[in-house]
């Protein structure tokens, strides 16, 4: 009785354990550079920052910006980074820029490459589960182009605005409108392949329905007076044909030819006899 | 057929295998019965005049007193003679419609016509039939082949309610089909040719084997449809007949029935009785072999094998038949065995209605499962469906062109069609009976109508440019796996719809094509000029994605309403003009 008392005990605070860690990680602060042009909502104490490395922001700029990310601070963190080193940046690298700064708050960082003028986005925590891949792919479809035109401060703002439509009208577990960006002929295009398969569908149950099976010989032979008996069986060799084609080594000859003048070809008649009882 | 105690008609009644009498409920067998028709009593003679032949109209009084009548024709010399062993007397039933004829040895209901469905009184006329040598009685009743039919149309979700309802199945109507039937024979040393092949050091070797065995085979009783007008597909799909239960013929079996004549000749099929034969005696013979390749169809004079007889028999056979506007489709029951066989039409709004209502359940299951699609992508996915609708259209339609052509149908196209250029070069055509000649442009080019090579061309000039930017980005290199998919798509759907204008043209309702055929095209170029342009805008994609997409819903209404051709027939025009009403 008293062991079992005290193995109660120790569930109970090891549960407490475990819940307290996520809340001891919330409460640390975490250490943002001074370079990074940032703003903190005061309600939810997400940040939006900017860490302009490739310097391509004025200040200005980097402020317009943080005023067009701060709303995505009300789910999550906004980080955006420029940067012009001409590496390739997975998604590990990003979690140690994002990871630094905030831990493992929920957010989405955005990155500018100059080298190669493409913008790549990542999500963490919370924010991914509205986020998802399928949505980033969407995004950075649509902005890759300013990217590529080297108008990188339009490619930032159009990238938060659609990641805070997103975020705004998508909840998690509501797919049907995780999607704000607003992409109604998504719904059409399903609408068109679900229609055409649910014909294939209904199609191949009645091509099966009314399929009709062949009469095989032996059903034929059933109905019908018959009898086929076969004996003495003889086999004769009455030609043979050789075609040279060594297994190792070039082919000299003409190939697998059957008639002609190909090398090594003549014919022979042998007698055989052979019997089957 | 008239029932000796009281007059009333005799039918066959296959249930009980007797002629029963429905008035007085006798039963007769039917051997026996003959038996005592053959007993005349005093005779009386009245002339009737029929159709400008003289005949002559003999009543009987059998031995109980009872009268009875047979006819008797005037011959050339003037002289009454009795109708010979080898004929006899129907009463023949002419549908005005389609020409359609039935014959039967009594009165019987004549209110429709079992080949055109239609509801109108029947012409009849007095008439001689030559009779077979033998009958396979009915075993099936109505009542059995109503049920078969209804097990069978309660699965169909899709059939029309004509189908359902219960009171079309009472005009199933008995006929004897004619059948010519051949014994075929070989006794002797049967020979096959075949190759053995192997590696003798650095030499491959073939041997040429005469494989020879002693052989004594017979196959009697191989049957093919004598009757013009009945498709050699359903006789094919109700077969086989056991011949086993084959009777010498009695006309006391039709009574109640109806029948038909042959009016296609034996030698028609004789050479595919002889294939039959000659396939089962080589596999036998081959059997006995091992390890060695036999060839195919090269050596049939090795293994000749013989028809020792040829000869006529009735089949039974349930017939029923749908009319709707010029179609008509037939339900056709094995009297003997009862197997089933059912042309099958779709109802287009049961089958629309069921299809919208598993989009729904289907869109669901997209909306969790399936990954958002970039624009290109979703258009790559509809152009992949659209190359399968494409391919089940043009086969769909290549199946209707064969079977309003029936080019498949030996008996019909002997009959109707051999004389039909645009059939024969549909047969020229066929895997069933090619030639094997080489394909030729000029040849094509001159044997297609004008509009034809026009659609061709056309297709053509989109089709080029797919292949040339293929072409160049295999050459050059391009990590667009979008672009290269899209354009092997529009090539291949491009190509599909060629064959749709193409392999169908000969059929009679063109407009399908163009609701599926023309739109695919049109979207498969728009396509192939978006993957090149690669515009930055989503809407363009969706747009062709669209396009394509109602093609692809209207090439589905195609194949519905080439599949419900397929499964009906054209109303039958069986007027025997210029026919061969006397082949045997």
């Amino acid at each position: 009785m008293r062991y079992k008392k005290l193995l109660f005990v120790f569930v109970v605070l090891l549960l407490l354990f475990c819940v307290s860690i996520p809340l001891c990680v919330q409460a640390v602060d975490h250490y943002i550079d001074p370079a990074i042009y940032y703003y903190e909502n005061p309600d939810t104490g997400y940040v939006a920052a900017v860490q302009d490395n490739a310097w391509i922001y004025s200040e200005e700029q980097k402020k317009a910006l943080i005023e067009k990310m701060a709303p995505i601070t009300e789910y999550g963190n906004a980080y955006l980074l420029t940067v012009d080193e001409n590496i390739q940046y997975g998604s590990d690298y990003a979690l140690q820029f994002y990871t630094q700064f905030f831990g493992g708050d929920s957010g989405i960082m955005v990155m500018e490459q100059l080298s190669d003028r493409t913008v790549h986005i990542w999500t963490f925590g919370e924010t991914k589960k509205v986020i998802t891949s399928s949505e980033i792919s969407i995004i950075t479809d649509d902005v890759s182009k300013y990217a590529a035109d080297g108008d990188f401060e339009q490619c930032a703002e159009k990238t938060f605005s659609e990641v805070g439509t997103v975020l705004s009208s998508g909840k998690v577990g509501e797919v049907l409108s995780g999607s704000g960006i607003g992409r109604p002929l998504k719904f059409i295009g399903c609408f068109f392949i679900a229609f055409i398969l649910s014909f294939f569908i209904n199609f191949m149950i009645v091509r099966m329905h009314t399929r009709k099976k062949d009469v095989t010989a032996e059903e034929t032979i059933m109905g019908l007076y018959s009898k086929c008996r076969a004996e003495d069986y003889y086999d004769e060799v009455i030609a043979t044909r050789s075609v040279y084609s060594p297994l190792s080594g070039k082919n000299s000859g003409s190939g697998r030819g059957r008639g002609g003048s190909s090398i090594g070809m003549h014919e022979r008649s042998i007698n055989r006899r052979s019997r089957w009882h | 057929m008239k029932c000796i105690r009281c007059g009333a008609e005799l039918r066959y009644d296959p249930g009980r295998q007797m002629l029963v009498c429905d008035h007085c409920e006798a039963e007769f067998d039917s051997a026996s019965y003959v038996k005592e028709r053959e007993n005349e009593g005093t005779a009386e003679e009245y002339a009737k005049v029929l159709d400008g032949e003289a005949v002559t109209s003999v009543l009987y009084a059998d031995s109980e007193g009872n009268a009875t009548e047979e006819l008797r024709v005037k011959n050339d010399g003037g002289i009454m003679s009795d109708v010979t062993e080898d004929s006899m007397n129907v009463i023949e039933y002419v549908c005005p419609n389609c020409g359609g004829t039935l014959y039967s040895v009594e009165e019987a209901a004549n209110g429709f016509c079992s080949f055109c469905g239609s509801q109108m009184m029947l012409e009849t006329r007095f008439s001689r039939m030559r009779k077979p040598e033998g009958v396979i009685p009915f075993v099936q009743t109505k009542e059995d082949c109503k049920a078969r039919f209804s097990s069978f149309i309660k699965k169909a979700v899709f059939a029309p309610k004509e189908f359902k309802d219960p009171a079309a199945l009472e005009k199933f109507r008995g006929i004897y089909m004619p059948y010519h039937v051949f014994d075929t024979e070989f006794n002797g040393i049967g020979k096959v040719m075949g190759e053995k092949q192997y590696r003798q050091g650095d030499y491959i070797v073939t041997d040429t084997h005469l494989c020879s065995a002693k052989v004594e085979a017979y196959y009697k009783g191989l049957s093919y449809d004598a009757q013009a007008a009945f498709d050699d597909h359903i006789s094919e799909h109700i077969a086989p007949f056991d011949i086993h239960r084959m009777e010498p013929f009695n006309e006391n079996y039709l009574a109640g029935f109806y029948a038909d004549r042959a009016d296609v000749p034996a030698q028609l099929y004789r050479d595919d009785a002889q294939s039959f034969a000659y396939d089962q005696i080589r596999k036998k013979i081959e059997s006995g072999f091992k390890g060695i390749v036999f060839r195919r169809n090269e050596d049939k004079e090795l293994l000749p094998v013989d028809v020792t007889k040829e000869y006529n028999v009735f089949f039974p056979v349930w017939f029923l038949s749908y009319r709707k506007k010029d179609r008509v489709a037939y339900a056709v029951v094995n009297g003997q065995t009862g197997k089933l066989y059912c042309d099958l039409p779709i109802d287009i709004t049961k089958f629309i209605l069921s299809t919208l209502l598993m989009t729904v359940l289907i869109y669901l299951i997209l909306l969790f499962v399936m990954p958002v699609l970039q624009p290109g992508e979703l258009m790559n996915v509809i152009q992949v469906l659209a190359a399968i609708s494409g391919v089940i259209l043009e086969r769909s339609a290549n199946r209707l062109a064969r079977r309003e052509m029936r080019v498949d149908d030996q008996g019909y196209f002997y009959k109707y069609l051999r004389y039909n250029p645009d059939a024969l070069d549909l047969l020229a055509k066929s895997s069933k009976y090619n030639n094997k000649k080489k394909f030729s442009i000029r040849r094509f080019m001159m044997k297609s109508e004008v509009v034809t090579t026009m659609a061709v061309l056309f297709t053509l000039v989109f089709m080029c440019p797919s292949l040339i930017v293929m072409l160049l980005t295999f050459v050059v290199g391009s990590t667009s796996i979008s672009l290269n998919l899209s354009i092997a798509l529009n090539v291949v759907v491009t190509a599909i719809a060629i064959r749709i204008f193409v392999s169908y043209w000969k059929v009679h309702e063109k407009k399908m094509l163009f609701t599926g055929g023309v739109l695919m095209i049109v979207g498969c170029t728009v396509a192939t000029l978006l993957s090149l342009i690669h515009p930055i805008n989503d809407l363009p994609y969706y747009i062709v994605a669209a396009v394509m997409g109602f093609s692809v819903v209207f090439s589905q209404l195609a194949i519905l309403d080439v599949y419900n051709r397929t499964t009906t027939r054209p109303l039958p025009q069986l007027n025997r003009m210029g026919g061969d009403d006397s082949a045997v």
